[in-house]
């Protein structure tokens, strides 16, 4: 009972997410917007790509950042989209005050949310891999790729994607006007951070170990690695398959249990300075 | 897995229950509510009935849950609101009024439909209660029109139909009729009056800054201010708590004469209406002690020169009861008063 109670309250809310997304514009509008961004991330890093090509080696550092690019998709649309849903229910529908003092409880109702999330920045991550791949030359041997490997660290990335979701809702539930700042830096300090567009040994040293803890990180090397059959940064390089794997599989893990302890405490300091139903009216 | 709720228990019932807002950005600490202690049986419809900043809404917000008390205690159906915040949210349901909330890309319908799979409502109750609740709010015409196209009245009846999708044990409507036109606020009292006769054991916590509907609707007042309960009782015993006497407003013709020689004339405090613009005449009230005649009392204004051109008397309303006991009427702001 409780189980299918759940699963309803999840599809509901996953029903709700898709309204939300998809029925401000009509289909044609919609489609365009759904392709205009990744087409746009392809050709951005094209341009960029081309600018720089001189060196021999930029073909397979190119393929590596472009295939973490796509996947930074989820990160920009799931991790910081499931933040902009508290924003919006509390600011523009004024609904989050209700869905809180619901049965369901916000955990369940932003895990249906984020699902339509996923499937955004799945449609995202695989055009860009799509044009990548026919226009841009980014291909990969299907010899080297190892598809368990890659398929674990796609559940963990997901699992840690969730989870980095989920603080974000903490933070934008205990923050009011400022939220909006706070999700547009993350969702650019993850970019820079996460090894996304350059190796992560070109950060200051001082630095790196925040890139680190980060799971994304990880995830991307792993990506790369898996997919690719090599990675972009120095050090990690030094590791082998078993070691990349469970460093990334124990780095999501610690994150998501941190993830889990901050979201319950941040849900409990925005009971606490009554900010679930405080609109700014910004 | 939910707890078996205590059937004996109050639906609500708060101990000392204090809420600060701490100082901020030069604003001083605002206590809310300063240990409220109430109890509410199950079956009643009760009313929260005070000035702005009286602590009403902190109150409510605290029993669904939104927001942490700063000290004593409150329980809701026996269950704690802070530690089992979840068995509490499977037995309430909350319209705040004066609010244009609503997800606007849906259609009403739509958004009854939801949050009756949010309560887990299975569909073949959720359907026809949602027909029900639409005709009740009279919206049934416009069940299929998207929220971002309602008035701002439709989007409040809509949304006093979401906190009944679920059939809550315990309603907390917090100002529901603020905004609401005279008709429409009328059929919601009479309906969520039904619908507490309707089913035993339902109760309604109201918070409301009508006095005409909280005498009409609600069973026992609490009447708080600046943080605490001053007085709880039934419409009636509060009304009685204004030492008896008749109410009395007289139409009188006067050259001016002032309040003060008039009291010392008739032996009561009076006070002056407006001038009326046509008649050229003023509404002198005052409240007559039990034991004194009202025919004395004219005989002694007619000796003082003042026509009387009319009489009107009526019995202690519940506005007076809560001038007694607040001191001040309900529009008139507390200073440094809660939310």
């Amino acid at each position: 009972m409780a189980v299918s109670e759940t699963f309803t309250r999840l599809r509901t809310s996953a029903w709700l997410g898709w309204q939300v997304e998809s029925n401000w514009a009509d289909p044609v509008v919609f489609f365009i917007y759904l392709i205009a961004r990744p087409l746009a991330v392809s050709l951005t890093l094209a341009a960029m790509y081309a600018a720089t090509r001189d060196s021999a080696t930029h073909g397979a550092a190119f393929a590596g950042f472009y295939v973490a690019n796509a996947f930074h998709a989820y990160v920009n649309t799931v991790v910081v989209g499931m933040g902009w849903v508290i924003f919006e229910e509390r600011e523009e529908s004024e609904m989050l005050k209700y869905v809180y003092v619901s049965p369901m409880g916000l955990v369940t109702y932003i895990g249906g949310r984020s699902f339509v999330r996923f499937v955004l920045g799945s449609i995202s991550a695989a055009l860009m891999l799509l044009v990548g791949w026919f226009l841009l030359g980014v291909r990969w041997d299907f010899a080297l790729t190892r598809p368990l490997p890659l398929a674990l660290t796609i559940v963990a990335g997901f699992a840690a994607t969730l989870a980095a979701g989920y603080v974000l809702c903490g933070v934008a539930m205990v923050l009011t006007r400022s939220a909006m700042t706070v999700l547009e830096g993350c969702m650019l300090g993850l970019y820079l951070l996460c090894g996304v567009i350059f190796p992560v040994d070109l950060m200051p040293v001082w630095l790196r170990p925040v890139s680190y803890v980060l799971p994304f990180t990880w995830w991307y090397e792993c990506l790369r690695r898996f997919l690719l059959g090599h990675g972009s940064s120095a050090w990690m390089s030094t590791l082998t398959d078993a070691q990349l794997l469970g460093a990334t599989l124990a780095v999501c893990a610690a994150f998501s249990l941190v993830a889990a302890l901050a979201y319950r405490e941040l849900d409990r300091l925005a009971r606490r300075l009554g900010r679930l139903d405080q609109t700014t009216m910004f | 897995m939910s707890r078996t709720p205590d059937v004996q228990a109050p639906a609500v019932e708060t101990r000392g229950l204090e809420r600060r807002y701490p100082a901020s950005r030069g604003a001083p600490e605002v206590v809310a509510l300063a240990g409220v202690d109430l109890r509410i049986e199950r079956g009643e419809v009760f009313g929260l009935l005070g000035p702005n900043g009286a602590g009403k809404t902190t109150c409510i917000k605290i029993l669904n849950t939104l927001l942490f008390p700063s000290g004593g205690e409150a329980r809701v159906a026996g269950f704690d609101v802070v530690r089992e915040a979840q068995e509490v949210r499977r037995r309430i349901g909350l319209v705040s009024g004066g609010e244009n909330s609503g997800y606007g890309i849906l259609t009403v319908r739509e958004c009854l439909w939801m949050f009756s799979q949010f309560y887990g409502v299975p569909g073949a109750v959720a359907n026809p209660r949602i027909d029900q609740l639409l005709k009740v709010v009279d919206l049934a015409d416009l069940a299929h029109t998207r929220i971002n196209r309602l008035s701002t009245g439709q989007r409040q009846r809509m949304n006093f139909a979401r906190g009944f999708v679920s059939d809550p044990e315990i309603l907390f409507l917090d100002e529901p009729t603020l905004g609401m036109d005279v008709n429409a606020a009328r059929m919601l009292r009479d309906f969520v009056l039904a619908w507490v006769r309707e089913r035993a054991g339902r109760t309604v916590l109201l918070t409301t800054h009508y006095m005409a509907e909280a005498d009409q609707m609600c069973d026992r007042i609490a009447i708080v201010d600046r943080g605490r309960v001053l007085a709880c009782d039934t419409p009636a015993t509060l009304r009685r708590s204004v030492q008896g006497g008749q109410h009395v407003e007289l139409e009188v013709r006067d050259g001016g004469t002032d309040a003060a020689a008039l009291e010392g004339a008739i032996g009561v405090p009076v006070a002056w209406g407006a001038p009326h613009p046509e008649r050229g005449t003023r509404t002198l009230k005052f409240r007559l002690p039990e034991g004194r005649v009202l025919g004395q009392t004219l005989r002694a204004l007619e000796e003082r020169g003042i026509s009387v051109q009319g009489v009107a008397t009526r019995e202690t309303s519940l506005e007076d009861a809560f001038i007694h006991i607040v001191g001040r009427t309900l529009d008139d702001d507390a200073p440094g008063g809660g939310a």
